[in-house]
């Protein structure tokens, strides 16, 4: 097979689809843009499933940003073992979360990969939740093996130590229970038939004894499996002396069945089973609304997911690979290029190069010599260090930013939702209405009246519509979101975006793009002979700067280098055609040099040929586009802020927009929390919008915390929403959009509330017949789903378009 | 009427046997991943095999000569 190397532009790769502008790799007749994805092409054709490529148009995953990664904590028979669902003599089940997986093709390959190894039995893919199960024989291929091979086709599992999630779906229960309740629904509502047409067709003696025995017997599994839940929560909120909304949910389902077995046995009539059960199926219709949010995006990724799962120990003379949990303070670890410092440590080595974006925000790596302290959380940028781990990982400093008990789950616990707030007075007024006309009725001298008002003010009182208003809503709003590319997770946190007042930007990621730069050349610019072996230079170097001008510059073929020299920090040099290039920083390029006006934020890279300085390239961060309407729609709603970890160096250029008291710079993780605690302390809303583990306290802090990505399958610290970069210059219309959503909450409350008026009117006269219960019920929930679903329609169409990238994740 | 007594306790059984089977198909997992099989269906296994297979040896022999 013949490989080589050639010289083109605007060609795609044929595996991942991207251009290639970086190198063009040929076989096959085939064009590749990187080596890596090549060899996924060779490995397919090897193995008779080059079909891959007819599935869909270049499907692959590009190798270009993929990192080695080394699995060789797999050998770790306690931990490999801690990993499988199921194990007998030969057969071992593993379920993998692979981020890659992104569409019919990947699920066709993945399924297929009993033919890259006899050892695999059976695969099968969860597209949703980007899993798949790999039946193996562990006799024939280990787990270290598999996964191994699942990384040589670039389907790198993403291995966590939480990672075995239970087997089935967290929605099997309340499909059981939906499916139960809609079947005593209609048979109930089949016997109850009669009766509401007044018919009296069943003067039949054992007809009349039959139906209602039926009913009651079926409104066992209603009552004491499909709305258990709701008994439980209410019981629940009772007990820590609180009325949530399931509290007069649980009063009314009692309510009535009670009273209709009071009736079947002691007055054999039918009594409101029918009406108990819709009930019941209608509320857990809302309820499975409610639940349902997006299988593949993780919110609550907390900091043990950022970190490498195994760690690199110097044991004496030889390398380890240990599980991270083992590492203990003065153990020795090597850390290699890109990989991340787990533990607060000693640098043992002479310098380093450390990013630290991840933390604090600051886009450019620091220079750390020997004996500093190294704070966990950095990358390393370079040549591989030695460390000596100053306090065990679950102790470093980032992992007590993350514990700091403020920022736990406990301190959003206590957000109210609406609904719940109304059904405490809901509540209360109707339990007084309820006693109200039993004292008047037994006043007047009716006993029996009096107990039937009571009961069935309670019955139709019951805030089944209510309950709908919120989860249907909501919930239809949530899709309708996650269509135009913002992800929330949960209704709940729709609700808290339709309160916010103020809301505070992180400047690098956010309002920048996290991967594109500008560069502009400064001095004169040299050959295209010496700048091809530039770009060579700076393929071989790892430094962000590197990779951006080696983006930045048109294509060149790959030349041949000799002595390549990286020194972190300062910058690389090699020989290349006989010249001697050097690039980096000004002393370490030439010290000589006639400097070039420094612009705002922007990093300079000086190139020097045989001692020849041609000029430096600028490399600076850019606003992403339409930048300046996004502050102008917010601004007149809200109040906006920004907090930047980097430097003032933008405060000018913001300033057009933004007030110069709200933008803070120079910000540390710590300081961004307390800003937010600050502002709702003045009793104000925040959503916080932010993309990296240095905004994560806040994120948490904040009453909506906001993660912006470029792809869903990056990392995103934990946060209520995630939205794609892409579409941040939507963030008004969607705040708009989730403002209106929450007025139809309101207006299906006030629709409801109408129908209780009129039930209860029929009900404290004790005329409530169980037909009148029967229509009243289905109708009021009816109505307001249909106003959930057609204003959430409307409201969308209204203010959101739909982004077509969203509908392939 | 008793027909009519016989005729629901029918009903109610034939009903009682679709909530049985709706049961055993949730908990065997058949409602788990409701998106995968819409994609897997589409492909045909015999006949993308048979194409695989002409198209591929002669892929094979290209991939021979090129190496020579």
């Amino acid at each position: 097979m013949s490989t080589s190397t050639a010289k083109s532009q605007h060609l795609e790769c044929h595996h991942c689809g991207e251009q290639c502008d970086q190198e063009l790799i040929k076989s096959n007749d085939q064009n590749f843009c990187c080596e890596g994805c090549r060899m996924v092409y060779e490995i397919l054709l090897e193995n008779d499933l080059d079909n891959f490529y007819c599935v869909a148009e270049s499907p692959g995953v590009s190798s270009k940003k993929k990192k080695s990664e080394n699995f060789e904590f797999l050998k770790d028979e306690a931990f490999a073992n801690s990993l499988l669902d199921f194990q007998n003599e030969e057969i071992s089940k593993v379920r993998f979360y692979i981020p890659a997986i992104h569409c019919s093709a990947c699920i066709w390959l993945l399924e297929k990969l009993y033919k890259l190894h006899a050892g695999i039995i059976s695969s099968r893919v969860d597209f949703n939740k980007k899993t798949v199960i790999i039946s193996f024989n562990h006799l024939e291929i280990s787990l270290l093996e598999l996964v191994k091979m699942l990384d040589s086709i670039a389907y790198t599992p993403d291995i966590q130590l939480d990672n075995k999630t239970s087997n089935s779906s967290p929605y099997r229960r309340i499909w059981l229970q939906i499916g139960i309740a809609g079947f005593v629904f209609g048979n109930s509502m089949l016997f109850s038939l009669p009766e509401y047409f007044g018919l009296n067709i069943f003067n039949d003696d054992i007809i009349s004894k039959i139906f209602p025995f039926l009913n009651a017997l079926l409104a066992l599994p209603i009552v004491f499996f499909s709305a258990q839940d709701y008994f439980k929560s209410a019981w629940g909120a009772i007990k820590q002396s609180q009325i949530n909304m399931d509290v007069p949910i649980s009063l009314g389902i009692i309510t009535l069945f009670t009273y209709s077995y009071y009736i079947i046995f002691y007055q054999s009539g039918l009594g409101y089973i029918d009406s108990l059960s819709g009930l019941v199926f209608f509320l857990l219709l809302g309820k499975y609304y409610q639940q349902k949010t997006f299988d593949h995006l993780r919110f609550d990724r907390d900091i043990q997911s950022f970190f490498p799962l195994s760690v690199t120990k110097i044991n004496g003379q030889h390398e380890e690979q240990v599980l991270l949990n083992s590492i203990i303070p003065s153990d020795i670890l090597k850390i290699r290029n890109e990989e991340i410092i787990p533990a607060d440590s000693l640098l043992i080595s002479d310098e380093a190069s450390i990013d630290y974006s991840f933390v604090t925000g600051e886009s450019l790596p620091e220079i750390k010599q020997k004996e500093e302290l190294l704070y966990a959380g950095g990358r390393l940028k370079g040549a591989s260090i030695l460390v000596q781990v100053k306090k065990s990982p679950s102790q470093s400093y980032l992992a007590q930013l993350w514990d700091d008990e403020s920022i736990q789950k406990g301190a959003k616990a206590q957000v109210q939702s609406t609904a719940d707030k109304i059904s405490k007075y809901f509540t209360s007024v109707v339990v007084a209405i309820a006693f109200i006309s039993l004292a008047s009725w037994i006043y007047l001298g009716d006993f029996e009246s009096g107990i039937r008002a009571f009961t069935t003010v309670l019955i139709v009182a019951c805030p089944c519509a209510l309950a709908l208003a919120t989860p249907v809503t909501l919930g239809y709003a949530m899709r309708v979101l996650s269509k135009a590319g913002f992800f929330v997770k949960s209704t709940q946190s729709v609700e808290d975006l339709s309160k916010i007042d103020a809301i505070v930007f992180d400047k690098t990621g956010t309002l920048t793009y996290s991967d594109k730069a500008e560069v502009v050349f400064d001095g004169n610019m040299p050959e295209h002979k010496v700048l091809a072996a530039v770009k060579t230079l700076f393929n071989q170097s790892k430094h962000p700067l590197s990779q951006i001008i080696c983006n930045w510059l048109p294509y060149y073929p790959s030349q041949q280098i000799e002595d390549y020299k990286e020194i972190s920090g300062q910058g690389i040099s090699a020989k290349v055609n006989g010249q001697i290039i050097k690039l980096g920083k000004k002393q370490f390029v030439d010290n000589q040099a006639t400097d070039f006006d420094r612009k705002a934020n922007s990093s300079q890279v000086f190139i020097n040929v045989d001692g020849l300085t041609y000029g430096c390239f600028n490399v600076k961060h850019v606003f992403r586009e339409n930048i300046g309407n996004l502050f102008n729609s917010l601004k007149t709603d809200y109040k906006l802020n920004l907090l930047s970890g980097d430097q003032a160096a933008e405060k000018e250029y913001l300033s057009q927009w933004l007030a110069e008291e709200s933008m803070h710079f120079e910000q540390l993780p710590g300081d961004k929390k307390e800003f937010i605690t600050k502002w709702q302390n003045a009793q104000q809303k925040v959503l916080m919008a932010g993309d990296g583990l240095n905004d994560s306290a806040a994120l948490r802090k904040s009453d909506f915390g906001l993660a912006i990505t470029e792809s869903t399958r990056q990392f995103s610290p934990a946060c209520d929403g995630i939205l794609l970069g892409e579409n941040l210059k939507q963030l008004p219309h969607i705040m708009k959009f989730s403002k209106a959503s929450f007025k139809l909450v309101i207006a299906g409350f006030i629709l409801s509330f109408f129908y209780n008026v009129v039930g209860l009117s029929f009900a404290i006269q004790a005329l409530l017949s169980p037909v009148i219960a029967a229509i009243l019920m289905p109708i009021s929930s009816f109505s307001v789903v249909l106003l959930a679903t057609l204003g959430t329609r409307y409201l969308a169409g209204k203010y959101l378009t739909t982004t077509e990238k969203s509908n392939n994740l | 009427m008793n027909i009519l007594v016989i005729l629901i306790i029918v009903s109610l059984i034939v009903a009682s046997g679709f909530l049985v089977a709706f049961i055993w198909a949730v908990r065997s997992g058949q409602f788990d991943d409701a998106s995968t099989p819409s994609y897997r269906m589409l492909w045909d296994d015999d006949i993308t095999k048979k194409e695989n297979k002409s198209s591929n040896q002669s892929t094979n022999h290209k991939q021979k000569s090129h190496g020579n």
